[in-house]
């Protein structure tokens, strides 16, 4: 087995790109290395650190918001840029990864695309409908929602992620983020982002995303769709979370089991749903 | 390979080995206020600041931090002259064996520049990733928050 043969320190997007490139598999990029220096093997000869090459910037762009993917979580928890009440679920994801030691290193790009399973950003970024700018492939952006599956992401292996970009959602929407974990320190045994547009008594707009519980994070569109235009009462969200709970993939690991796992996605997601329409049914 | 980064203050030049930890480069230059528990990035004592501010060194390659600067408890006070957050540790007693401590100290070193007047659950917040087997951690809470007071009378004094 290789160790570790080198650490190299590009200056630009361009030139980092071209190091990975040469080594046709053997480098690999690192951003804050909180995943990469806790593996007992690095799985490559050498790194690229892409922290040093101008994707460390939050902000906002007209109707969007954009993040370089090196921006540490930590950043993330002191922007101004993100201290707006339509993103105070985004802050509460933010503040729920990990702790602050992790948090100071950690870099967004790293949590959203690493493939971490207990990553708490995914579900949060789903619901806004990020996606991600790509240097060093063909394909110049992509959604988060696609670059996700496993099966894409090989697909652009070698291409960097430079940016998360999201459109600022509507002054009206309401967001929740629930991270329910086993101990306050503990990672996630869900995450549950949701963002909810109203019109009068109606949903007009209704997303919703789960973390943690099913092999990848996704966005509950059956749920989605079927909330759209109907009547904000307990016995729809019941539907709804009927709905989306009767063909989901759930885990079943030492965490948590699946029977557990399957009753309690019900009951976040009826919680959140209400609590995010101001109906009460508790924030946690 | 060759790096260059500043230690407490004083610039160095040091060789180290690709996937050498920073926590193993400050203990083999003598910092031994760095301390090694688990290796994993969970119980906080092996927390330095890195350019000001609270890392892991255990998962923190030593290449990371090239060109930056470090500073371990070592660097916060010294006997003679301890630092506030330090004055009030020992003022609540609130280190038993001790262990944790040094990671604690650059830990709330971080969070009080960041936060200089916290609540009790900000600091409880806080103090997420930083274990203690012996105290229980309230008096550290105590003595973080009574800290917060000093520095916030200290940068009040002279500015
Ligand atoms: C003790 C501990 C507790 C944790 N708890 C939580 C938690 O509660 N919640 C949570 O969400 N996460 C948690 N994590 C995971 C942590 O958030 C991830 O390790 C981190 O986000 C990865 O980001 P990084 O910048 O450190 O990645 P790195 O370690 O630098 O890289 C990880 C991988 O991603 C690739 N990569 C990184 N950035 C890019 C990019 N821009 N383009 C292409 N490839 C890239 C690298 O090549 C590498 O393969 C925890 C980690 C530890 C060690
Ligand atoms: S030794 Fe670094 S966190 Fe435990
Ligand atoms: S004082 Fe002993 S571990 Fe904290």
């Amino acid at each position: 087995m290789p160790t570790l043969q080198d650490f190299k320190r590009p200056q630009s997007v361009a030139e980092a790109v071209a190091m990975v490139r040469e080594g046709s598999g053997r480098g690999g990029f690192v951003a804050g290395g909180t995943s990469l220096g806790l593996a007992r093997m690095v799985p490559y000869d050498y790194l690229v650190d892409i922290t040093g090459i101008g994707l460390n910037e939050i902000r906002r762009d007209g109707e969007s918001v954009r993040i370089g993917a090196a921006v540490t979580i930590g950043q993330l928890a002191i922007s101004p840029v993100l201290a707006i009440g339509e993103l105070q679920f985004l802050m509460q994801a933010v503040l729920s990864v990990a702790t602050r030691q992790i948090r100071n290193m950690a870099t967004v790009g790293g949590d959203l695309i690493s493939g971490y399973p207990m990553a708490d950003l995914p579900a949060a970024f789903l619901v806004l409908e990020a996606k991600l700018s790509l240097a060093g492939v063909d394909q110049e952006t992509i959604l988060l929602r696609d670059f996700l599956d496993p099966a894409v992401s090989r697909g652009l292996n070698g291409g960097l992620v430079t940016e998360i970009i999201f459109p600022v959602p509507p002054p009206d929407s309401r967001g929740t983020f629930i991270k329910f974990a086993r101990t306050e320190n503990d990672v996630a045994l869900f995450d549950l982002a949701c963002l909810v547009r109203l019109k009068g008594d109606q949903f007009e707009e209704v997303r919703v995303a789960l973390g943690c519980t099913t092999p990848l994070p996704l966005r509950l569109t059956a749920m989605e769709e079927f909330l759209q235009g109907k009547r904000v009462q307990a016995k729809v969200v019941a539907q709804a979370v009927e709905l989306a709970t009767q063909d989901l993939p759930i885990l079943d690991n030492i965490r948590g089991g699946r029977t557990y796992r399957k009753q309690m996605v019900g009951v976040l997601l009826r919680r959140t749903l209400l609590a995010s329409v101001g109906k009460g049914g508790g924030s946690r | 390979m060759k790096i260059k980064l500043t230690i407490n203050g004083v610039p160095r030049e040091t060789e180290i080995t690709p996937d050498e930890k920073l926590l193993g480069l400050l203990r083999r230059e003598g910092y031994f206020g760095v301390k090694f528990g688990c290796g994993r990035g969970e119980c906080g004592v092996c927390t330095v600041l890195l350019d000001g501010r609270a890392v892991n060194s255990c998962i923190t390659f030593a290449a990371q931090a090239h060109n930056r600067s470090v500073t371990t408890v070592e660097g916060i006070g010294t006997p003679d002259n301890l630092h506030p957050i330090q004055e009030a540790i020992l003022d609540h007693g609130a280190a038993q064996c001790g262990y944790c401590t040094p990671g604690i100290i650059c830990l709330a070193r971080d969070f009080l520049d960041e936060n200089p007047d916290p609540t009790e659950e900000q600091v409880r917040d806080a103090l997420k990733g930083n274990l203690c087997r012996c105290t229980g951690y309230q008096k550290y809470v105590e003595a973080i928050l009574d800290a917060a007071g000093r520095m916030r009378k200290l940068s009040g004094d002279s500015g």
